[in-house]
C-alpha cells in the first residue's frame, strides 16, 4: 500500500488550495486574550461561594432548576402524605412515651384516705413521697376534667382609670 | 509569531520542526505550571494558528475551530500539572486538539454545517492553484469559492480518522511518525488510512481532477 506520489500529484495540488483558507483578519491577534480571559473567569467562579454557583447553574441550565423544584415539591407532598395518614397527626407519629409511664409504679392509696403516696426508689433509702389531700377536693376517683372543680369568676378587663 | 505572508501554508514547515528549543519550551511550560499566565500566552501565540488550522480543515467550520481551539488551550492549562514532559508541549497539546476534535466531530455525526474561511489573495501565485484554475477563467474566485467548498464537502464525507490523516499530512505537512504519535496508532495504519481517504478523495473530486 504505497502513496506514490505521482498516483495523487493532482489530488494534492487540489488539497494545498486549504492552505489558502484563513480566518477573519486579526482573529489570532485577540485568541490567546480570549483564552485567558476565560481561565480568569473559570478561577474567579471557583473562588464563587457554593450558593452562588448553584445559583448560576440554575440560570444557566433552566432544566437543572425545574428538576430541582420538582423533586423539592415531591418531597413535601410525600411529607405531607405520611403525617396525613396518621390520624393523630404528627403527634401521633412520634413514638408513644407511655412504655415510660407503664415501667412506674402504681400509686398506692392508704386505707386512710389520707392522700395518694407514691412508691418510689427513694423508699429503700427511707423516704417517701406523700400529696397532701386537703389543698383540692380532689378525690382519688376524681378527674380534672370530668366536673368542674373551680367557680371562678371571670370579669372583662378594662383598661380605664 | 505572525506569518510572513499572511497564511497558514507557512505554518506547515514549523509543524516539523517546532521554531523554539525544548529547553525554552520547558521553562515557559514551568513557569505556566506556577500559575505565570503571561507564560502561557506566549505558549498560545506559538501554537494557536496550527492549532486552529488543524481543527479547521477537520471541522470546515470557523466558529466550531475557535470554540475548539480556545477549548484545547484552556483543557491544557487545566491538565498542566499532568504534563511530565515526556513529549513536547507541541506534541502533548496537538494530541489534546486531536483527541477533542475527533470526539467533537462523532458527537454532530449528522450535522455538518460549513463555515468556511476566505481563500486569500495569495493562492493567485500558488503554482498548484494555477495549474487547477486557469488564468483566463473570467470568474475565477467564483471558481475558487466553488472548488473550496467541493473540497471541504468532499473531505466531510471521509471517516474522522481519515480526514483527520489526509488533512495532517497533506494539508498541513505532518510527516507520518507524528502522526501516530498525535493520533496513538503505528506508521503502517497512519499510511494505509492516508491511501484509502486519497483513494476516495480522488473519486469524490474526479470532475476537478481531470487532466
Amino acid at each position: 500500500m504505497q502513496d506514490s506520489p505521482q498516483e495523487f500529484e493532482k489530488l494534492r495540488q487540489l488539497l494545498a488550495l486549504k492552505r489558502h483558507e484563513n480566518p477573519p483578519p486579526g482573529y489570532f491577534r485577540d485568541f490567546s486574550s480570549y483564552v485567558l480571559n476565560q481561565l480568569e473567569r473559570d478561577d474567579a467562579r471557583a473562588s464563587e461561594s457554593w450558593f452562588l454557583r448553584l445559583v448560576a447553574l440554575f440560570q444557566a441550565r433552566p432544566a437543572i432548576s425545574w428538576s430541582f423544584c420538582m423533586a423539592t415539591g415531591l418531597v413535601l407532598v410525600a411529607a405531607t402524605t405520611v403525617f396525613e395518614g396518621n390520624p393523630g397527626g404528627p403527634a401521633a407519629a412520634m413514638p408513644s412515651v407511655e412504655p415510660t409511664f407503664a415501667s412506674m409504679p402504681d400509686p398506692v392509696v392508704p386505707a386512710s384516705g389520707a392522700g395518694v403516696v407514691f412508691e418510689t426508689n427513694l423508699q429503700s433509702a427511707g423516704f417517701a413521697l406523700e400529696m397532701a389531700p386537703a389543698r383540692t377536693n380532689l378525690g382519688p376517683g376524681d378527674s380534672l376534667f370530668s366536673t368542674p372543680l373551680f367557680n371562678l369568676r371571670v370579669e372583662p378587663a378594662s383598661f380605664s382609670r | 509569531m505572525r506569518i510572513d505572508d499572511g497564511t497558514l501554508a507557512a505554518v506547515v514547515p514549523q509543524v516539523i520542526e517546532p521554531a523554539i528549543l525544548p529547553t525554552e519550551e520547558q521553562v515557559l511550560v514551568r513557569r505556566a505550571k506556577d500559575g505565570e499566565l503571561t507564560a502561557y500566552d506566549e505558549l498560545i501565540q506559538r501554537y494557536q494558528e496550527r492549532i486552529y488550522a488543524t481543527v479547521y480543515h477537520m471541522t470546515a467550520n470557523h466558529e466550531d475551530a475557535n470554540d475548539l481551539a480556545q477549548e484545547t488551550f484552556i483543557k491544557a492549562y487545566k491538565a498542566l500539572h499532568s504534563f511530565k514532559g515526556d513529549s513536547s508541549f507541541y506534541t502533548w497539546i496537538y494530541r489534546i486538539a486531536v483527541n477533542k476534535t475527533i470526539n467533537f466531530l462523532k458527537q454532530r455525526r449528522n450535522r455538518t454545517h460549513m463555515s468556511l474561511n476566505d481563500v486569500d489573495f495569495n493562492v493567485e501565485h500558488d503554482p498548484d492553484m494555477l495549474a487547477l484554475v486557469s488564468h483566463n477563467t473570467p470568474h475565477r474566485a467564483a471558481k475558487l469559492s466553488e472548488l473550496s467548498a467541493s473540497l471541504n464537502a468532499a473531505l466531510l464525507k471521509l471517516s474522522e480518522v481519515h480526514r483527520m490523516v489526509v488533512v495532517l499530512h497533506d494539508v498541513q505537512g505532518v510527516p507520518h511518525e507524528e502522526i501516530g504519535k498525535l493520533m496513538n496508532c503505528n506508521v503502517g495504519t497512519v499510511r494505509s488510512r492516508l491511501f484509502y481517504a486519497r483513494q476516495q478523495l480522488q473519486a469524490l473530486l474526479s470532475d476537478y481532477l481531470k487532466s
